[in-house]
């Protein structure tokens, strides 16, 4: 393969080699943790296998399955009234269902926790406005408490493709099933329904990899997951080795689901035409029918948006002088800065794939091109462990070198600085960034490239004259996507941020960790608004 | 002097490996205009984009003016080959005003604002050079598109399907001023096209592609009067097509051939009954503006169309015809 591919005058030897570099490095994390996978584990895994390890698997199996369930529930029903009925607020409500994807689910996870505390606001109104001496307590800290707080911050996943599938593709199929005499219920259920599962479980699949890759929230809620047990492994029975291998369990399962779907995708290709793509004509119901719609479509935003923002903003409100300050303020600095770079380099590189793979003229470099965007599957905490390992190496032999052959010690370049950390986040949200631009490019197609490629100009300058400017939306919304998840993630900060850089994440994650959850409020409230400004863009999009 | 010399070119696409191009031959002349003619699929675009170098063949060797420039163990890049093209849509930069667009292909020198001015006059439209893209009508985009390709002064020039894009009264008018313009340049030309009236009107060289071979090259009054199939005699025009034991029945001695063909504007014909004509019944017309075709069937029970300027018949009348010599074809089978 290597000699036919290296023979072939036709192939762009130095873009092609340029692109596979990339890839390397990008996969070099992944690589690092699947080929662990053969290494085995350290000495504390049999401890684990023998007391632990059934807790873990049962507990993330339960979250993943219940998550599915409740999403399920909460995205495709709301989907369903919003783009088959017409309904008061229905286009407001159409929206405001999206809202909970602005808050990180350890957010939503510590304002529920505060929500259903001894003093909080749920038993504070039962006892103020409503008189009643005695309150029962909901304990919300618990595994069952942990899957309804994240199916309320995930379901937008399921309701964002489903809302998708059902007002753009099944105009065609619902027309043909009521020309056939069924009615608009039976119809949904045995025709649109299931031409919708791809689509659903393509959003399913979103929400079991939130779900398998969350630290913040299991870890408050006190529920042992193969995440939180990779963290564990780590730094309570500091043994690399145990965790590397939990990571590369928790990596082949996650792999495995996306198999999954591909093939439970591939075997079904579904044709629509393009008549197929007009809007679904709503129907109006009677006005007390209209009413229970309402209702249910204000639930998910009212427990998965209002409830926790009104609880963020009160604890915002009691905690802001005690928070605001100068140091809070750098903090959010290197929240916004680190973004940036993040963002940045997500969108250089992903603009680069995509068109390296065109110029290289090989099909093997067209495809290796899009594996990067496997890292978004991968969670956090797996790439954080599998960057740690291989830059652990090369650090340790850079400053071996520079000592033997320099007779100068110098520091870490990769491990511990916020190089590491921004290429962890990169190798993590580049496909963030790559399916708007390439969704770009597509639309703009090669014309004008190979327009410019016919006039004799070069491709450094077709890039920046011609490819650019003519793609700039697809940059810039690339940029913003992975800007916000960057501002989000935390169990990657929380293991590889250098010391003494804090971002907003970790803050808000080291107060709920000191049992200071009021003060996580405020680094929450800025999360949370940077993560509303792709939400307004995307919800124009889709309306377009 | 020969511009270029296509030895053998092959090329399948992965997705359905159906060869596209097999094992092809041409050359073109300097200063020729040839035009590539074929049905959809025949892979006249891909021809000119692998002469354009935006695609690469599977096997095969592309010379340019003496220098290889795709072989098995070559490939000169699109950018470097100083080839013009010009898109079937046209392919205008919309973030550049017709001036940047046209010296987008120009070095940066004194002399390339002169250039612009230059070809923008020669296209008539040296008033436009301020205005972008989307201000300009289809015909004047068509020329801003010619003017870019030939500013940076191209060896060879390719248009892909230059008129598909056109409204059909405008057509005729760009087709011919674009011409005179190729046509006073001098350069080399090659354009690919379905409509075998462009390639009639324009070309000084014509080659039928089908199933990625050139199975005819030609001028146009060659491939018009002396096709060498029946599919090929089709592309210009309607035809009737005989084998030899229908040819019989008319009586007429010709060469022999596997299959004769007229155009239903050649065949002869009378109201009364007159020597070595066969009696024939119209029965259907349909309308075709100047023209009005009628179908017609002989005593020899053969059915044939014929093509006259006036309607002077009606359906279920007796006329009387004969197919002139002259314009008979003769088609031999494919070995």
């Amino acid at each position: 393969m290597f000699s036919s591919f290296y023979d072939n005058a036709k192939i762009d030897k130095k873009w092609s080699l340029l692109t596979i570099a990339i890839v390397l490095l990008l996969g070099a994390p992944l690589l690092t943790i699947l080929l662990k996978l053969f290494s085995g584990p350290g000495e504390s895994w049999e401890h684990i296998k023998e007391y632990l390890l059934l807790d873990y698997l049962l507990n993330s199996l339960f979250l993943m399955f219940a998550c599915s369930i409740f999403t399920l529930i909460l995205g495709v029903i709301p989907a369903w009234l919003v783009s088959a009925y017409s309904f008061p607020f229905r286009k407001l409500l159409q929206w405001l269902l999206i809202l909970p994807l602005a808050f990180p689910n350890y957010l939503t996870a510590y304002a529920y926790a505060g929500l259903f505390d001894y003093s909080g606001i749920y038993e504070r109104i039962m006892v103020q406005i409503f008189n009643l001496d005695h309150v029962s307590h909901i304990d919300i800290m618990g595994i069952w408490g942990l899957a309804w707080v994240m199916s309320f911050s995930l379901y937008p996943y399921v309701y964002l493709s489903a809302r998708s599938f059902f007002s753009h593709q099944s105009h065609g199929q619902m027309s043909a099933a009521k020309v056939l005499g069924a009615g608009r219920f039976k119809a949904f259920y045995s025709i649109v329904l299931p031409l919708a599962r791809p689509a659903v479980v393509g959003g399913l699949l979103l929400v079991v990899m939130e779900v398998l890759g969350d630290y913040g929230s299991a870890y408050y809620y006190g529920v042992s997951t193969y995440t939180t047990a990779i963290f564990r492994s780590w730094f309570a029975l500091e043994e690399p080795e145990t965790a590397v291998y939990l990571s590369a369990q928790l990596c082949m399962f996650i792999l495995f689901l996306i198999v999954m779907e591909r093939s439970l995708r591939g075997g079904k290709k579904y044709q629509f035409n393009s008549e197929g793509s007009q809007e679904l004509i709503k129907k109006t119901p009677k006005s007390h029918i209209q009413a229970i719609f309402m209702l249910v479509t204000i639930i998910p935003i009212s427990l998965g948006f209002i409830l926790p923002l009104i609880q963020i903003i009160y604890w915002a409100s009691i905690t802001f002088h005690e928070v605001w300050s100068t140091s809070f303020l750098s903090i959010v600095w290197s929240s916004f800065y680190l973004s940036m770079i993040t963002a940045f380099i997500c969108i250089c590189i992903s603009f680069f794939l995509i068109y390296a793979a065109k110029w290289s003229r090989s099909l093997i470099i067209q495809r290796l091109s899009t594996l990067p965007v496997l890292g978004y599957a991968v969670p956090g905490v797996v790439i954080a462990v599998g960057i740690m390992i291989p830059t652990l190496i090369f650090d340790k032999f850079l400053v071996n070198m520079t000592q033997y052959y320099l007779n100068w010690s110098m520091g870490f370049i990769i491990n511990g600085t916020i190089i590491g950390l921004v290429f962890a986040y990169s190798v993590r949200f580049l496909a963030v960034s790559y399916h708007p631009i390439e969704t770009s490019i597509q639309k703009t197609g090669m014309r004008f490239e190979q327009a410019a490629q016919m006039l004799g100009v070069q491709r450094w300058k077709r890039m920046l004259q011609i490819n650019i400017p003519l793609n700039k939306v697809g940059l810039l919304s690339g940029a913003l996507l992975v800007f916000v998840d960057t501002m989000k993630e935390l169990p990657l900060t929380l293991l590889l941020k250098p010391y003494g850089i804090m971002t907003l994440s970790a803050k808000a994650f080291e107060y709920a960790s000191d049992e200071r959850i009021a003060e996580t409020a405020l680094p929450a409230l800025f999360i949370i608004m940077t993560g509303l400004i792709p939400i307004f863009l995307l919800n124009r999009m889709m309306n377009v | 002097m020969i511009v270029l010399n296509i030895r053998g070119v092959t090329k399948s696409y992965t997705s359905d490996r159906k060869c596209v191009l097999s094992n092809l031959d041409f050359t073109l002349e300097k200063g020729d205009i040839c035009a590539f003619i074929g049905e959809s699929g025949t892979g006249k675009s891909t021809l000119l984009r692998l002469i354009a170098g935006l695609e690469t063949s599977d096997s095969g060797t592309i010379i340019l003016e003496g220098k290889t420039v795709e072989s098995a163990s070559k490939f000169v890049a699109a950018e470097d080959r100083g080839i013009g093209f010009v898109f079937q849509d046209f392919a205008l930069f919309p973030h550049m005003s017709i001036k940047k667009n046209v010296g987008y292909g120009l070095a940066k020198s004194q002399d390339k604002m002169a250039r612009v001015s230059e070809v923008l006059r020669m296209v008539g439209l040296v008033s436009h050079g301020d205005r972008y893209p989307h201000e300009l009508s289809g015909g004047e985009q068509q020329r801003i598109a010619l003017a870019r390709a030939l500013a940076p002064n191209p060896k060879l020039l390719l248009l892909d399907e230059p008129f598909s894009n056109l409204d059909t009264a405008l057509k005729s008018q760009i087709r011919n001023e674009l011409f005179e313009i190729i046509k006073a340049t001098s350069i080399s030309c090659i354009f690919v096209t379905h409509d075998a009236r462009d390639a009639i009107s324009l070309a000084h060289k014509i080659a039928v592609l089908d199933q990625g071979k050139v199975i005819q090259m030609g001028t146009p009054k060659v491939l018009f009067d002396q096709p060498f199939t029946p599919a090929i005699a089709r592309f210009f025009g309607e035809i009737n097509i005989f084998n030899q034991e229908d040819f019989q029945h008319f009586d007429i001695e010709l060469e022999k051939a596997d299959f004769y063909g007229i155009r239903p504007e050649h065949i002869t014909y009378s109201l009364t009954p007159e020597k070595n004509r066969q009696a024939a019944v119209i029965i259907g017309e349909t309308f075709h503006g100047l023209w009005r075709k009628y179908r017609i069937k002989l005593s020899s029970q053969i059915e044939l169309d014929l093509m006259i300027d006036a309607q002077v018949l009606i359906e279920g009348k007796e006329i009387f015809v004969t197919l002139n010599p002259a314009y008979i074809l003769r088609f031999q089978k494919k070995n």
